[in-house]
């Protein structure tokens, strides 16, 4: 059961990631979190970065765990899968560079 | 002489009981199976009707074919009856008669649930169609959006019979899921490890993962829903504090992840067939599993592209497009995949090989489409147009309907044992794909010029008319060609010659048996030592019939398979299966009698069925185990192994692990929409004087901690178990009387405002979670007093205790979630 989860780890951490970016998007919005706070971004903006950057870090930490053992196919594919969820971190996680937060 | 013998005590162990009690009681998964994949078909054929009904209306402008009152009711049911009764029991159908088979095992891992399932899936299907005939059917549109569907606007039962029926029918789906995985985790041949499993099988695994997170939130929003009409809690209006967007949030948090729950199993039909039809191994193995795994992740953060028009916020909107955009990636790995298997190969250009070709058209283009709708610029534009309806059924149809038609032609000599008889299938092929285009393709156009979907007419002046007239024409079309494979199959069912076993030559075991099946699968059990056994070993299956493998032996009437180690394979004990029981048609006539009694607006009588059903799952579970100890049991080849009731992780725990990780789920979307509400919804905070209370949560506190230590003191040292379990019941009862009494006090009445409404849902089901434990642990204390639980047969310490666990963390979890948040309003 270990190895199983082992290889899925990469996806759940960015489902993780992708709901935390989401639910703090959402309440930031919602409670008006918008005032400049460094560097002329919002507080939920700024808030949003800083946690992007942490969860991007996490899969990198991750996928270097990962990558310390690739003797079996599921442990190569759970290197893939850590691939995969660190990619898709960095993608679903661009519009905060790009779109405003709140409108 | 030895085989003939094997194989007449097999049968005599493994057959149903005669006549019509047999139907009542039958568990095997291969009949099941086959009752799963016809009914579900049937209701195609019901669904089909209506598109027809639908397309007569549409040929022409101004038609008076059918009023908008009916034809709400004909395209709700036709949208309902396709995703719900056709496509999700028709994959549960191919999954319940074949995952045994490729996996080398005799039956699924719950029969009983697998016979409950079907139970509840015929009996909810049912209550819709009858509804239908009635002309009492839901009318609100598949995805029922409240406030249209809610009592003001829909006052009827329409709306009850689409949450109440579905949710019967989900419970099917449930069983079917909980079935699956643990099934391919524990039942598999010795030495089956995960990556030697066939492809069908982790796309299988992968879907039925998906089925268990998936679907918990559709239920709840099924429960919110029928709660609000029945009983006036005001969770999706907005003058009490509610959002109909939670609704929308609950059905496309299903909604989204069921395209690929529809869409994955039957690529992995795809991915058994093409090798096979191409005649060489599936390329990219690795990639596949990858790819398969991708999709069950990414596909649960798509689901509000469904929401692009609601006014959600521009970024929250690019989250979800980004992902929408991505999870194309994954699907594209497979589709190179497969074209790369059959260029690499020497394709025989057989019937199964049209419908993938079929596939491969409709899919792609439905594929790209999805791509467009992805940007959400260009999705605002078409937006409840044509064009969504086009692009869905390009998925769906393409994605589900083609390759299950591919499959029905390659497996049909394996349930039938008989070859096909006309060409009809080629013909039926070429109308279904001509028809489909017919109806569709130009259907994108239709809604590019501007045709909102579901409208039951529309004017002359639009300038719409030859093109929902050719529709009209190819759906027909499409029609007939339905029909003609239904009579292929049916032929090919009554008249078709013998086929020889493995006609097709395929790799897989499924084929390693006589066809038609017997019921008990393998007259002994293969251990395999690669992806393709039959191609290493062409007389594998006589080997196995010969009683070569493994528990190739009989004792008494005890069903037996194999249980292995999950990730390895290694052979780890002897699962002993129950036989037939008329316990899960009992079970869900008792369900339905409470479906049936809230439809009917009985609510007094309802309670009374809660009450019948735990009464009948007592008696289920009081029906299993033993009170012998048998020791290790011979494998057939000099091995011994104990049997399930000896061994700590047994399936019954396993499956008891995924059910509450969908009740979790369940409990996970509840607390998300009651800080939805709070965050987002209109008229917050609710009036009244509100603040902090901790007298009740700290005796749910005192009554959990102490359950669950009381409960992991019994479980682990059986000198105490009997004294932990008494211990760990009255604890719970503890708790549940600390939230029953913090709601009362504190919370104001559940239709006064949707802070109330969730409150009062949260605190019913922290003490329905918690009753569960409690009544595990007291099941414990009487099992452990008839000699079923000894030391030595400790597994149902262990499954009581995961249940008394979670209901005390849910318990534990409620109260102060509830005292927290009155104290901050």
């Amino acid at each position: 059961m270990t190895a199983l989860v082992r290889m899925i780890s990469g996806l759940v951490l960015w489902s993780v990631a992708f709901a935390v970016l989401y639910a703090l998007q959402g309440l930031g919005c919602a409670r008006g979190w918008t005032e400049p706070a460094v560097f002329g971004l919002t507080q939920t903006k700024a808030v949003l970065l800083a946690v992007w950057a942490g969860l991007i870090a996490s899969q990198v930490v991750l996928l270097l765990w990962l990558m310390r053992r690739r003797d079996t196919q599921m442990e190569r594919i759970g290197i893939a899968i850590g691939w995969i969820g660190l990619g898709a971190t960095v993608i679903t996680g661009l519009p905060i560079l790009a779109i405003s937060t709140c409108f | 002489m030895k085989a003939i013998q094997l194989h007449r005590d097999l049968t005599r162990i493994w057959e149903g009981e005669p006549g019509w009690r047999g139907v009542l009681t039958s568990v095997s998964h291969t009949d099941l199976g086959k009752r799963f994949i016809i009914a579900a078909a049937v209701f195609f054929g019901i669904g089909g009707v209506l598109a027809m009904l639908i397309r007569a209306q549409l040929a022409t402008p101004e038609s008076a074919f059918a009023g908008p009152e009916v034809y709400g009711q004909i395209f709700t049911m036709h949208g309902s009856i396709m995703m719900f009764l056709f496509a999700i029991p028709m994959l549960e159908g191919l999954a319940i008669y074949l995952l045994p088979k490729i996996l080398g095992a005799r039956d699924l891992a719950y029969p009983r649930l697998t016979a409950l399932g079907w139970w509840c899936y015929l009996f909810g299907g049912s209550i819709m169609i009858l509804a239908l005939l009635g002309g009492v059917a839901p009318d609100a549109g598949w995805f029922l959006y409240p406030p249209l569907s809610g009592k003001e606007f829909t006052p009827g039962v329409n709306s009850d019979v689409w949450l109440l029926g579905i949710t019967f029918v989900e419970i099917s789906a449930m069983c079917a899921a909980i079935e699956i995985v643990v099934t391919i985790l524990k039942f598999r041949a010795a030495n089956m490890s995960l990556t030697r499993m066939p492809i069908m099988a982790w796309y299988l695994l992968a879907t039925a993962g998906m089925m268990i997170f998936g679907f918990p939130p559709l239920i709840l929003g099924s429960i919110l829903l029928e709660l609000e009409r029945a009983f006036g809690w005001p969770f999706f209006q907005p003058e009490l504090g509610g959002s109909p967007l939670l609704w929308q949030h609950l059905f496309w948090l299903f909604g989204h992840p069921e395209v690929y729950i529809i869409f994955l199993p039957a690529a992995g039909a795809l991915s058994t067939i093409i090798p096979v039809m191409a005649r060489t191994p599936l390329i990219g193995y690795g990639a596949i599993v990858t790819a398969v795994m991708a999709l069950a992740f990414l596909s649960f953060g798509l689901w509000v592209h469904h929401m692009f028009t609601t006014g959600i916020p521009h970024m929250a909107l690019g989250f979800f497009s980004a992902a929408s955009v991505l999870v194309a990636i994954p699907t594209a790995v497979q589709i190179f995949a497969w074209i790369g298997t059959i260029w690499a190969g020497r394709p025989k250009f057989t019937l199964p090989m049209y419908y993938i070709v079929g596939f491969f058209i409709v899919f792609v283009l439905g594929g790209l489409t999805g791509v467009m709708l992805a940007i959400v610029p260009f999705d605002q534009q078409a937006h409840d147009t044509a064009f969504v309806t086009a692009h869905l059924h390009y998925v769906l149809v393409g994605g589900f309907v083609f390759p299950m038609l591919a499959a029905a032609y390659y497996w049909m000599p394996h349930a039938t044992g008989r070859t096909r008889v006309m060409r009809l299938g080629i013909a039926a092929f070429w109308l279904i794909l001509i028809g489909f285009n017919l109806t569709f393709l130009h259907m994108h156009l239709t809604g590019l010029l501007g045709m909102p979907r579901r409208m039951y007419t529309y004017p002359a002046e639009a300038g719409w008319t030859w093109l929902n007239l050719i529709s009209s024409v190819g759906s027909f079309m499409q029609a007939f060609g339905f029909g003609l494979f239904a009579i292929d199959i049916a032929l090919q069912r009554r008249v078709g010659n013998r086929s020889r076993r493995d006609p097709w030559n395929a790799e897989t075991l499924e084929w390693a048996m006589p066809t038609p099946p017997p019921q008990y699968n393998f007259a002994s059990l293969p251990t395999v030592d690669c992806r393709e056994p039959l191609t290493r070993d062409r007389l594998l299956g006589a080997g196995l019939a010969a009683g070569r493998g493994l528990l190739g032996r009989t004792i008494g009437h005890r069903r037996e398979t194999l249980a292995v180690d999950m990730v390895t394979g290694a052979p780890e004990h002897v699962a002993i299966l129950p036989g037939p029981s008329i316990v899960p048609f009992q079970t869900a006539l008792v369900i339905g009698g409470f479906f049936l009694s809230m439809l009917l607006s009985l609510y007094w009588l309802a309670p009374v069925f809660i009450l019948g059903t735990a009464v009948m799952v007592w008696r289920w579970t009081a029906t299993t185990g033993t009170t012998k100890d048998d020791g290790p049991v011979d494998t057939g080849q000099g091995d011994q192994l104990p049997t399930s009731f000896a061994v700590r992780g047994s399936v019954g725990y396993w499956g008891s692990v995924l059910a509450i990780a969908a009740s979790a789920t369940l409990f996970a979307s509840l607390v998300f929409g009651h800080f939805f509400l709070w965050v987002v919804a209109p008229n917050w905070p609710p009036p009244g004087d509100f603040g902090a209370y901790f007298l009740e949560p700290a005796l749910v506190t005192a009554g959990s901690l102490l359950a669950l230590a009381a409960a992991r003191i019994g479980a682990r040292d059986f000198a105490r178990s009997r004294n932990g379990a008494m211990i760990s019941a009255c604890s719970l009862a503890l708790a549940v009387a600390g939230l029953l009494i913090g709601a009362i006090r504190h919370l104001p009445g559940p239709g006064e405002h949707s802070f109330a409404a969730v409150g009062w849902t949260l605190t019913s089901y922290a003490v329905f979670s918690a009753i569960v434990g409690l009544l595990a642990q007291i099941f414990i204390t009487r099992r452990i007093a008839s000699g079923h639980t000894t030391s030595d047969r400790p597994h149902e310490l262990r499954i009581a205790a995961v249940w008394s666990d979670y209901g005390a963390a849910v318990a534990l979890a409620v109260a102060w979630i509830l005292s927290l948040s009155s104290a901050s309003l």
